[in-house]
């Protein structure tokens, strides 16, 4: 199978009758990077839920790794990066590292030898042993990809990850998703700025009120009306006015 | 937050603990308990009574060795509670309590010699805390004096309970009854006036008036007065009946006897 | 099991960072060393008095800090949205709940057996005559009491907000200490049979006042109860976050 990612007819309905999937089915080749498109309220968050089986879904089946989403086995090679996630503010980054490693089943040897590499690799190994409460917002969603590239994850699943990005750090991103990818690694991410996934993407979907409007390469999303921009294309797929 | 809410809670926690251990180290020394009470009224206010008459009753709990005796009549020579007519405690209803029963103590005990020192706290937690408890005040003086051999203590809190009872003729009765072993007659002279002026219409048992007057007497003989000690004899006299004998009234008697003559 | 303990460590260590087991050992210990300074007629050697506060203190405190280190984990990951990212790593919802459970229990532990600790201590300088194997037993029993209470408090979290949790917790402790024998005739056989009965935990008297210690065949009953009872609240729990989103 050659599937990170698979859903199939998957509905989820929330409390007070609030459909927020309906009959969503998209699948993500292994190996690539992948972009879920859509505007707020769109179902994004929830499909990200979904796959890493932080909500059962009312009916449909979802599969990550080949293994049904429910199984905790599915999630031991996925990385997860929130939208807005916040770590446990009494630990230092080691400290939180060690923690999440632990989950992993790690070595303790493993565990200090990646902690160290993951905090090297997102620029934070200087303040290793600082307490988490004491980070700005920059320095959180630093600790949340290093925690979501700690157990060296087959497939990263990312929600929102360049909100509340610089510039440069967004380069550094991109450039880390290429080297992931590069490595055959699976990357899945949910995303507002069309420009990261017309530079990234092999392949996109776009979502608007939890149904699938459509699914393909980012060449397939802009050619097929001619030499449409991916904006203008997913601007008029969800009902806005292009400019 | 929560820490300061759970320090806010230790603090007064704290400051219970410390009404309740009455948080003074010259806690023998009556002359200071006002002082302390002064302080401990503005933390808890009258609680402090409250919390005086728990610790007299703790008095009592730790008498029994921890066990709640509510049973008058106990028999004393048995592990569970039987009392006097030979009634056995109920059997216990369902495991729960057949397993608190296990858990607790339940026998019938009594501190021996040295143990009893063990209450002393509470005895004088009680007094200092609820000084107008006149029971807990004869009780810890009787304690101190005839368990503990600590007359002077004994002394000084019967001293303070006169002064937080101008009401209470027992107290002075008591701290007359010391004195007299002492010998200090001029105090014992001083006391049983001060009793039998607080005692005067109220209803004050028979044996302890026959003992005042009798007291009474005796300091006013010691102190080379014989005609006032011989009233003071014919008043205890007064109260036994025609029939009555005791050795207290034979030797009342004697007195009698022996001064009569003198005082004409 | 890898990620259970992991998730236990984690509360051992925010009890001690936290501060508020520092701030009840303060409170505590200046309490017992000021109580065990004070003369009472010039007696040597009298002790129980502060054996008896001394344990009070123990017990009370360590019963707050679990209590509230036990009702504010979930609620405190729901709101610090720490969850979805634990969640999310190869952990199943019950080894969550027995974390979480098992963390709270240590780490009520461990704070307890720092007061305690410190109370035999302050007992024995003071000249306290005691039964050492009474003192193991008071303290085994109340680790007991812990696990009981820890499972109360932790399956309480599923369902409560921290502070209600918390409440409820000490509340149902202090009732079941003050009124667990009578409660029978007080409230009725539900609640008499329902509510964990703490009171099974507590051998204050039998150190204090010098009574011994527990028969074999009552420690096993007690033991049994305990890790029985746990199961209940842990269980509702555990059937609650099942069915939860992160």
């Amino acid at each position: 199978m050659d599937l990170a990612i698979e859903l199939k007819d998957v509905t989820v309905d929330y409390a007070r009758g609030k459909r927020a999937l309906d009959g969503l089915s998209l699948s993500v080749k292994k190996g690539t990077i992948f972009g879920f498109l859509g505007p707020n309220g769109a179902g994004k968050s929830t499909t990200v839920k979904a796959i890493l089986g932080l909500l059962r879904p009312s009916s449909g089946s979802v599969r990550l790794n080949g293994l049904p989403a429910d199984d905790p086995r599915s999630r031991r090679d996925v990385g997860y990066l929130p939208e807005e996630a916040h770590y446990y503010r009494f630990l230092t980054p080691l400290e939180l590292l060690d923690f999440y490693g632990r989950v992993f089943g790690l070595s303790r040897v493993e565990r200090r030898r990646r902690s160290e590499a993951v905090l090297d690799l997102v620029g934070l190994a200087a303040v290793a042993k600082r307490p988490i409460r004491t980070f700005s917002k920059g320095m959180a969603q630093k600790i949340g990809l290093a925690q979501a590239l700690l157990n060296e994850p087959r497939t990263l699943v990312l929600d929102e990850p360049t909100s509340g990005l610089d510039p440069l750090a967004r380069l550094e991103l991109r450039a880390l998703l290429l080297k992931l990818r590069s490595e055959g690694r699976t990357v899945f991410f949910s995303s507002h700025e069309l420009s990261e996934v017309e530079l990234l993407c092999d392949t996109a979907a776009i979502l608007k009120d939890g149904k699938l409007l459509q699914q393909g390469t980012v060449a397939e999303l802009e050619g097929g009306r001619g030499e449409e921009s991916l904006e203008r294309h997913f601007v008029r797929l969800v009902g806005g006015r292009p400019s | 937050m929560k820490t300061i809410a759970l320090g806010a809670a230790a603090l007064c926690l704290a400051g219970s603990a410390f009404a309740a251990a009455g948080l003074d180290s010259r806690l023998a020394s009556p002359e200071t308990g006002f002082t302390l009470g002064g302080s401990l009224y503005r933390l808890i206010g009258g609680a402090t009574e409250a919390v005086g008459d728990t610790l007299f009753l703790k008095a009592e709990f730790y008498y029994h060795g921890g066990v709640s005796a509510d049973y008058e009549n106990d028999d004393h020579s048995r592990e569970g509670l039987v009392d006097a007519r030979g009634a056995r405690r109920a059997e216990p209803t369902d495991w729960i309590e057949r397993l608190n029963r296990r858990v607790r103590a339940h026998a019938h005990y009594h501190l021996k010699r040295d143990e009893k020192k063990e209450m002393l706290p509470f005895f004088a937690l009680a007094v200092r805390l609820d000084p107008k408890n006149v029971e807990a005040v004869l009780t810890s003086a009787y304690w101190l004096d005839r368990e503990f051999k600590k007359p002077r203590d004994a002394a000084d809190v019967l001293e303070k309970g006169m002064r937080d009872n101008p009401g209470s003729w027992e107290i002075p009765l008591r701290l007359a009854e010391l004195r007299f072993r002492e010998k200090n007659h001029a105090a014992v002279e001083r006391l049983c006036r001060e009793a039998l002026g607080r005692a005067a219409g109220k209803d004050a048992e028979r044996h302890h008036l026959i003992d005042l007057h009798f007291w009474f007497a005796e300091s006013l003989h010691a102190l080379g007065r014989p005609a006032e000690a011989l009233s003071a004899y014919r008043s205890a006299l007064g109260f036994y009946g025609d029939e009555e004998k005791s050795l207290l009234r034979d030797r009342i008697s004697a007195r009698v006897t022996e001064l009569a003559p003198a005082a004409v | 099991m890898n990620a259970v303990f992991a998730v236990a460590r984690l509360l051992v260590l925010e009890i001690f960072r936290k501060k508020d087991a520092y701030v009840a050992f303060l409170l505590m210990a200046v309490i017992l060393v000021y109580a065990a300074g004070m003369d009472f007629y010039d007696e040597r050697n009298v002790v129980r008095y502060l054996l008896e506060l001394g344990l009070s203190l123990v017990f009370f405190f360590s019963v707050i800090l679990t209590a509230a280190l036990g009702a504010r984990q979930v609620p405190a990951e729901r709101e610090a949205r720490t969850l979805p990212v634990l969640l999310a790593k190869p952990i199943r919802r019950s080894e969550f709940v027995a974390g979480k459970f098992l963390g709270t229990f240590l780490a009520g532990a461990a704070a307890f057996t720092l007061f305690y600790g410190f109370f035999l201590g302050v007992a024995s300088f003071k000249g306290g005559v005691f039964s050492a194997a009474t003192a193991g037993e008071t303290y085994l029993a109340f680790l007991l009491n812990l696990w009981v209470l820890a499972a109360v408090a932790s399956g309480l979290s599923y369902f409560l907000t921290s502070s209600a949790g918390l409440t409820l917790t000490v509340l149902v402790y202090f009732l079941m200490n003050t009124y667990g024998p009578a409660l029978k005739a007080k409230a009725g056989p539900f609640l008499y049979f329902t509510l964990p009965h703490f009171e099974f935990f507590d051998l204050r008297q039998r150190l204090v006042h010098g009574w011994g210690g527990l028969p074999g065949d009552v420690w096993a009953a007690l033991a049994a109860y305990a890790f029985l009872y746990a199961l209940v609240p842990l269980s509702l729990g555990a059937w609650r976050f099942a069915r939860e989103n992160a």
